[in-house]
């Protein structure tokens, strides 16, 4: 049982380590397009039009890496009016109602927004270049059940630090 | 049933689950009752890809990270101070352009209250300012740069409202101008403010020292040229935002780290991690809000509001007065990102159905948000100012009263004088 629990932890680790190392190759992909872009539009180069709805994809895809890791530290904005004046134990629990129910709405978005991605990859249409725009749009399922599986595995722990004392 | 959702869904909210989850239960709920297929959310996060502005939003948001853990702060501080220390007042004025120079780059999450007022605090009362006026400065200042280009909630209300696309067209660049005088009335009605409150009080001016000045302004010689870089990108009309966004980011990187070597190589990767968290946040929150958007106005809420509302309030006039006091209220206990997702798309059409020019919407909203930052009870930045100047919450709530006041005359003035926010646009 140990074994299992360790190699379990070793792969959460390495996923998250995936996960961080994505968020920074995202980013230098998008400076790397951005300088290229204009160093090319200026010395008069065309067929890089491209680069512009690439661009646009991997913001997207930065964006969901980034929601994806903010939910495994917990660090969503919130509107927490109620729980500042709560005890520990309600906190717990506020926590837990909070959780689960974020959990059951993003698996329902992953789900729905799978069966999006079916009929896409059916009737097949391009994002840009070769590239299928269901390839693109997979990134949506993926992190929102990803996220869901994420609150599902806090709901049981401690509510987060209030993040007015960590700024 | 429908209400029984929405009830569940507010209390969620009020429970502390995670924006962007209200924001998406919202828009199923929506869904369901207008009869939309739920498969439609995932062409409406998807629809997000659509945005030009949208590459620029990571890149100013990592710019702005870099500029913080660098210490990009002791040398702006230092270059005000050595060229406007000497005049009345001078040191109060250096606390105001400081803090929304710095604010208009990082966002005002915090870090401007913890990077400038950390080195202004000690400076402002060592020049004679009393302790409660220190703390009120820095803790109200903490705000200031919303309305100044690259602020990362111009840029997403300018999103949102040109995703609606409702009233005049309007780009980026516009309401970037836009924001500028309304911004210079603050920081003016400010630093006149403190010239009358500080006129019993002896206060020390520095001599105007040339050496000083040329010594501070070499040390920064590297960073000077970055609003420069920035404003010339925005408003010339050579580069699209984004690519300001991505030479801005080159420049910043290349500067901290290979000429000013704060920030180390292996430091890097860490920064964008941290900073692209808080973007995929607020990207999610925004992908989800369009998709909201639309069953709100596909459910015709906004025209429904208006009916009411013209039955009530006939003149403009009304309506902003009404719209500030709400605008004040909320921006005291909501996010300035919740408020933007959740309010812009159901005030936008009311008030242009006013008459209300978007561009002069997105500056009143953003001044108004400016105060909530620091309005008791729940202001955010008071409860930083606390935790930093180990401060009871009670004596800030004191010592920012008399900004709030100053701070709220400017937001009325932007609201009845859209000359302010209107006239340099073409």
């Amino acid at each position: 049982m140990k074994k299992i629990t360790a190699l379990f932890n070793a792969l959460l680790r390495f996923t998250h380590k995936l996960e961080d190392l994505s968020l920074v190759l995202l980013l230098l992909a998008l400076l790397t397009m951005g300088i290229v872009q204009i160093v090319a539009r200026n010395a008069g180069l065309s067929g890089f039009i491209w680069f512009d709805t690439a661009a646009r994809i991997i913001v997207l895809w930065l964006a969901l890496f980034g929601a994806m890791r903010a939910s495994r530290l917990q660090n969503h904005i919130a509107i927490d009016l109620i729980s500042h004046y709560c005890s520990l134990k309600t906190r717990r629990i506020i926590h837990f109602i909070t959780s689960i129910s974020a959990a059951s709405v993003c698996a329902f978005s992953a789900w729905f927004s799978y069966l999006f991605i079916v009929s896409e990859y059916e009737y097949p249409s391009t994002a840009f270049l070769n590239v299928p725009s269901w390839a693109c749009e997979s990134i949506i399922p993926f992190s929102l059940a990803v996220i869901s599986l994420r609150f599902a595995y806090y709901s049981l722990s401690l509510p987060p630090a209030n993040t007015e004392e960590a700024a | 049933m429908t209400i029984l959702g929405f009830l569940a869904i507010f209390i969620l909210a009020l429970l502390g689950a995670p924006l962007f989850v209200i924001i998406i239960s919202s828009a199923l709920l929506g869904f369901y009752i207008i009869e939309i297929p739920f498969e439609i959310l995932a062409v409406e996060i998807y629809r997000i890809a659509d945005t030009p502005m949208l590459i620029a939003l990571p890149l100013f948001t990592l710019t702005g990270y870099l500029l913080a853990e660098s210490k990009t702060s002791q040398r702006l501080v230092r270059v005000s101070q050595s060229l406007i220390g000497w005049a009345p007042g001078g040191l109060s004025m250096i606390g105001f352009i400081t803090c929304a120079l710095f604010t208009a780059f990082t966002g005002a999450s915090g870090v401007t209250i913890v990077a400038i007022g950390a080195l202004l605090y000690p400076a402002l009362q060592q020049v004679g300012y009393n302790q409660r006026f220190s703390l009120g400065l820095i803790t109200s200042s903490g705000s200031l740069g919303l309305l100044i280009a690259p602020s990362l909630p111009l840029i997403l209300y300018g999103i949102i409202a040109q995703q609606m696309n409702i009233g005049e067209a309007f780009t980026l660049q516009d309401l970037f101008l836009a924001g500028l005088l309304p911004a210079l009335l603050m920081i003016t009605l400010l630093a006149a403010y403190s010239l009358w409150a500080n006129r019993h009080e002896e206060i020390e001016r520095q001599d105007f020292n040339l050496a000083e000045l040329k010594a501070a302004v070499w040390e920064a010689k590297w960073e000077i040229p970055l609003p420069a870089i920035i404003l010339f990108g925005i408003y010339s009309g050579i580069f699209a935002i984004s690519e300001t966004a991505a030479i801005a980011c080159v420049y910043v990187i290349f500067v901290e780290v290979i000429i000013y070597r704060e920030i180390k190589f292996s430091q890097i990767p860490d920064i964008i991690q941290r900073s692209m968290t808080m973007v995929g946040g607020i990207i999610l929150i925004l992908a989800a809000s369009l998709a909201l958007t639309n069953v709100i106005i596909d459910a015709q809420i906004p025209n429904q509001i208006f009916e009411w509302m013209q039955q009530h309030i006939s003149s403009k006039i009304t309506f902003l007065i009404l719209l500030n006091i709400l605008l004040l209220v909320l921006g005291a206990f909501l996010d300035i990102f919740a408020a933007i997702v959740i309010i812009v798309p159901l005030i936008l059409p009311i008030a242009v159905s006013y008459g209300i020019h978007p561009v002069h919407l997105g500056i009143i909203f953003l001044a108004n948000m400016q105060i909530g930052y620091f309005t008791p009870p729940v202001g955010m930045n008071l409860f930083i100012a606390s935790y930093r100047f180990k401060k009871p919450i009670t004596e800030l709530y004191s010592a920012c009263i008399p900004f709030m006041l100053v701070l709220m005359t400017a937001v009325l003035i932007i609201t009845y004088v859209p000359w302010l926010s209107l006239g340099l646009l073409n």
